[in-house]
C-alpha cells in the first residue's frame, strides 16, 4: 500500500507497541533515533498501551474492542503520521480493525480516517519520506561543515554516541536488553568495538526474515530489503524460505508449542545455512521468538530489529 | 468418514515425531508449492485471472439455487438423473440402493473427496460391493486402510519403500523398488477391475449448469475409464462445484490445474454429459449425479463463511501452509486438511469437536497468498475463533474455558491504561523472577516449560520504553 505524500512529514508519532515497550524498549529507542536522523521530529503519546491484536487473534473480540477504541481515541485528534516498528500491529490497525468494527459504523468511520496515517516503519521511510537509500544519512557520510542533505537538524548528527550503541548509559535494564539481543559469541561478531576499530571491517552479513503481516497484509516485500541493502557496512544475504512464518503467531506458540517449535527449527536451520551473522525483521515479536530459539541453542546469530540495525549502522 | 478432529493435538504430536512423515513432507515446499508459484508467474495476467475466477465462484455461490436447478434440468435433458442429498447418509444410501437395484458387484472409483466425506467405500462393502480406488494414490491408501493425507496427493506421506512393502503384503507382489515397476504392478491389478466393474464412481471438479456436463481433472486416465467402461456412472460431488457455463472452464481449469500441480494442463481433462447416446460407440447406459449438501448450506447461510464454498480443492493452501507442512493431513482428523480444511472440516462436522483446527494456524496468511480464487482463509479462521472464544452470534458454539476467558479479561484490564499496565508490568517482573530454573530450561509440564523447550524465555525490561521516554533517555 502506498500513501500519497504531497509533503514530506516533519513530525511523526511513534506507536511503540506493547512488545517493544515491555520487552525490547531499545528497539523503540532505535526507532526514535533513526527517525530523527532522517529529519523527522518524533512524538510519543504515553497513553498508548496495545492495539488489541493478542485478544483479537485469540477470538476475544469483545476484549480487543476497548483497546482498539482506545487507539482510535488517542490518535484521532492529531494529524501526524503514526509510525509503528511492527508490521503486525500496523496490519492490525490498517486491515483488521475493519473486521473488528464491522458492526460499529461510528468506529469504522474513525478507522477509515486513521488508516491513511498509519505506517509500519520501513513503509514510512520508503513511502512518505521517499528514502530508498539510507547511506547518505550515515554519520560517516555527513560532512559536518557542509549543509546536510535533507534539512536534518544538525543537533541530531552529533547526538549519537560514539560507538553507535544505543545502550551506552549502561544502566541495568539496558544491560539486560543488550544481553537479550546479544550474540552469544560477541567476540566473533564484527559488530564489536574491537572489530570496528579495524579500518577494513568486513560488512555485517544480515539475513532478512519477512514478517508475515508486513508481507501478506501490508504487501511489503522488496522495499525493506532495499533499505537494509542500502546500509553502509551491511551485506544482505538471502535466506531460504525467508517468507515462511517463524512459528510465533502469538498465542499459537503457546497453544501449540511443538508445532511452533518445529517451524522455528526450520527458521534457525535456514538462518544458519545462510551464513549470516545477524537476522533482521520488522517485528520485535518474530525476533523475540527467533532470538529465543537461537539463544536456546546457543547459535551465534544475532537477532536484530531493523530499526536497531539501521540506526546502529548509520551511527558509525 | 468418522471425524477425529478433536484429536488434533495428539495426532499432530505423533506426526511431528514420525521421522518418515516428516521426511516425506519436506518435498512439498520445493515441489507442489514452488510449481504453483512458477506456473502462476508464467501465466500472463494471473492476478486478473484469479479475480475473474473468484467473481465466477462468487456469482455462482450467491445464486446457487438458480444454478443447481439449471444443472438439474440440463443433466436430466441429457438423459442423466440428479439426486440432491441433504447429508452423507442420503448420498451414500442413494448410491448403495442403486448398486443393489442394478446388481452391482464391483465399483471402480476415480478420486473423489466427497465420496470419502460420505464414507461411501465402507457402505458399499457392507452390501457386498467391492469398491476399488483406481487413482494410484487412493489405491495405495485404500490398501493401507488409511484416509487421504492430502487433497490432490492422498499418499504423499508414503515413501517408495512404504509402497513396496504394502504391495508385497497386500497384493502378494514381488518386491518392486523401482517407481515405474510399482506403477506397472498397480496398473496390472487395476486393469482386471476396470474390465469387470459394473459401476464407475467419480467426483466432479466442476458441474457445468448450462450443459449438464461434469468436468474431471486427472493425470492417470483412470477417471476416463471410470466414466466410460462400466455400465453405470455415478458422479458424487459437493453442491458448490457448479459453475454457470462451459465458457467458464477456460478460466477455472487454468486456475485449478496450475495451482494444484503447476501443470499448464493435466494429462486428462474429461467432460461428460449424460449417459451414452444412441449413436455413441461406448459409454455408460446410466448416468447419475449426486449433489451433496452435508452441511454446506450452513456455510452458505453465513456471509462470513460463504467464501469457503469458492474452494476448488486444488490443495495449494496445504502446500503453502507451514503448519500443514509440519503436521500433515491426518492430524486434521477428517477428509479436508490444511487451512481450508480448518474451516470446512469443523463446519461440515462439529465445530466444538474441531475447535483446535481454527486455532492451529499462526495466521501467517500463506494460504491466502496461494489461493487461486483469493479466499481469505485467515479472516474466516478469526471468525470461527471468535465464535469458539466468545460465542458471539452463536452462543452454543462457545468452547473456551473459564480460565481462558479470565486470562483474556485480565490481560485486557492490564492493558486498559498506562497505570494498570505499569502495575501489571511490575507483577510480571516479580512473576518472572519466580519462574523456577527447571521451567526456564524446558523441563516439566508447565506451559512455561512447553514454550522454553524450544526457546529461551524473554524478560520484561527493567525500564519500559515509556519510562525511558519519560526520563529523557531518548
Amino acid at each position: 500500500m502506498t500513501h500519497p505524500s504531497p509533503q514530506r512529514p516533519a513530525k511523526a508519532s511513534l506507536f511503540a507497541t506493547c512488545v517493544i515497550d515491555q520487552f525490547q524498549p531499545e528497539i523503540g529507542e532505535s526507532a526514535v533515533r533513526l527517525l530523527r536522523r532522517l529529519g523527522v521530529a518524533v512524538d510519543f503519546n504515553p497513553a498508548q498501551t496495545c492495539c488489541g491484536q493478542p485478544a483479537f487473534n485469540s477470538g476475544f473480540w469483545n476484549q480487543a474492542k476497548p483497546l482498539a477504541k482506545r487507539v482510535l481515541d488517542i490518535y484521532h485528534q492529531s494529524e501526524d503520521p503514526i509510525v509503528i516498528p511492527s508490521g503486525s500491529c500496523a496490519a492490525m490497525i490498517r486491515v483488521f480493525y475493519d473486521e473488528l468494527f464491522d458492526d460499529s459504523p461510528y468506529d469504522l468511520q474513525r478507522v477509515q480516517a486513521l488508516k491513511p496515517r498509519v505506517f509500519e516503519l520501513s513503509e514510512f521511510i520508503a513511502g512518505p519520506l521517499a528514502i530508498t537509500n539510507l547511506a547518505p544519512y550515515a554519520d560517516s557520510a555527513i560532512n559536518p561543515d557542509a549543509p546536510n542533505p535533507d534539512g536534518k537538524p544538525s543537533a541530531d548528527a552529533n547526538a549519537p554516541n560514539p560507538d553507535g550503541n544505543p545502550n551506552t548509559d549502561a544502566n541495568a535494564d539496558a544491560a539486560q536488553a543488550a544481553d537479550d539481543n546479544a550474540s552469544p559469541n560477541a567476540e566473533s561478531n564484527p559488530n564489536t568495538a574491537a572489530a570496528r576499530a579495524q579500518p577494513a571491517t568486513p560488512p555485517l552479513s544480515v539475513a532478512y526474515h519477512e514478517a508475515c503481516h508486513l508481507r501478506r497484509e501490508l504487501g511489503a516485500t522488496d522495499r525493506p530489503r532495499a533499505l537494509i541493502q542500502s546500509l553502509p557496512g551491511v551485506q544482505l544475504v538471502e535466506m531460504e524460505q525467508s517468507e515462511v512464518c517463524c512459528g510465533f503467531g502469538g498465542a499459537f506458540s503457546v497453544k501449540y508449542p511443538e508445532i511452533s517449535g518445529a517451524m522455528l527449527q526450520d527458521k534457525i536451520t535456514f538462518a544458519q545455512k545462510s551464513g549470516a551473522a545477524a537476522i533482521t525483521a520488522s517485528d520485535a515479536s518474530c525476533l523475540m521468538h527467533i532470538g529465543g530459539g537461537l539463544r536456546k541453542q546457543a547459535v551465534p546469530i544475532r537477532p536484530v530489529h531493523f530499526a536497531t540495525l539501521m540506526e546502529e549502522r548509520l551511527s558509525r | 468418514m468418522q471425524p477425529k478432529t478433536k484429536d488434533f493435538v495428539p495426532a499432530s504430536d505423533a506426526a511431528l515425531n514420525d521421522a518418515k512423515v516428516q521426511a516425506n513432507l519436506l518435498g512439498l515446499y520445493g515441489g507442489f508449492h514452488q510449481a504453483r508459484i512458477d506456473a502462476s508467474n508464467a501465466t500472463p495476467d494471473w492476478d486478473a485471472l484469479q479475480d475473474r475466477g473468484r467473481a465466477i465462484k462468487a456469482h455462482t455461490i450467491n445464486n446457487l439455487d438458480t444454478y443447481l436447478q439449471m444443472a438439474e434440468r440440463s443433466v436430466t435433458a441429457a438423459g442423466g438423473k440428479v439426486f440432491f442429498a441433504k447429508d452423507a447418509e442420503e448420498a451414500a444410501a442413494y448410491v448403495t440402493n442403486l448398486a443393489k437395484a442394478k446388481g452391482v458387484k464391483t465399483a471402480i472409483k476415480s478420486k473423489s473427496m466427497v465420496s470419502e466425506e460420505i464414507g461411501l467405500n465402507e457402505r458399499l462393502e457392507e452390501i457386498g460391493v467391492e469398491p476399488v480406488e483406481t487413482d494410484l494414490g487412493e489405491y495405495i491408501i485404500q490398501l493401507a486402510g488409511e484416509t487421504p493425507f492430502h487433497i490432490i496427493a492422498p499418499a504423499i506421506h508414503k515413501s517408495r519403500e512404504d509402497v513396496s512393502d504394502l504391495f508385497t503384503e497386500k497384493l502378494n507382489s514381488p518386491r518392486y523398488t523401482d517407481i515405474d515397476d510399482l506403477g506397472q504392478e498397480a496398473r496390472r491389478k487395476l486393469r482386471e477391475k476396470f474390465v469387470i466393474a459394473d459401476m464407475g464412481i467419480t467426483g466432479a471438479n466442476f458441474i457445468v449448469a448450462e450443459t449438464g456436463t461434469i468436468v474431471l481433472v486427472t493425470n492417470e486416465g483412470n477417471g476416463r475409464m471410470c466414466t466410460s467402461m462400466p455400465r453405470i456412472h455415478v458422479a458424487v460431488t459437493g453442491m458448490e462445484k457448479v459453475v454457470p457455463s462451459i465458457a467458464d472452464m477456460g478460466i477455472m481449469l487454468r486456475l485449478l490445474i496450475r495451482s494444484a500441480t503447476g501443470q499448464r494442463i493435466s494429462s486428462y481433462v474429461t467432460a461428460v454429459t449424460g449417459p451414452r447416446k444412441s449413436d455413441d460407440e461406448d459409454g455408460p447406459e446410466e448416468f447419475h449425479l449426486v449433489i451433496v449438501d452435508n452441511g454446506r448450506s450452513r456455510m452458505l447461510a453465513d456471509p462470513h463463511l460463504r467464501e469457503a464454498l469458492y474452494c476448488l480443492r486444488c490443495g495449494a493452501c496445504l502446500n503453502a501452509c507451514p503448519v500443514y507442512r509440519k503436521v500433515g493431513g491426518h492430524s486434521y482428523g477428517w477428509v479436508y486438511p490444511g487451512p481450508i480444511g480448518a474451516i470446512v472440516s469443523p463446519m461440515l462436522t462439529n465445530l466444538a469437536e474441531g475447535k483446535h483446527l481454527p486455532y492451529a494456524s499462526s495466521l501467517c496468511g500463506a494460504c491466502k497468498e496461494a489461493c487461486p480464487v483469493k479466499i481469505n482463509i485467515p479472516r474466516m479462521l478469526l471468525y470461527l475463533r471468535r465464535q469458539l472464544a466468545e460465542g458471539d452470534n452463536y452462543p452454543d458454539r462457545r468452547t473456551s474455558s473459564r480460565a481462558e476467558r479470565l486470562a483474556m479479561k485480565s490481560w485486557r484490564v492490564a492493558m486498559a491504561n498506562p497505570a494498570t499496565l505499569a502495575a501489571a508490568s511490575a507483577i510480571g517482573r516479580l512473576g518472572q523472577s519466580l519462574i523456577p530454573k527447571s521451567a526456564r530450561s524446558g523441563k516439566g509440564k508447565s506451559p512455561v516449560a512447553a514454550w522454553t523447550r524450544h526457546r529461551a524465555l524473554p524478560s520484561i525490561a527493567a525500564a519500559t520504553f515509556r519510562k525511558r521516554w519519560k526520563r529523557g533517555d531518548v
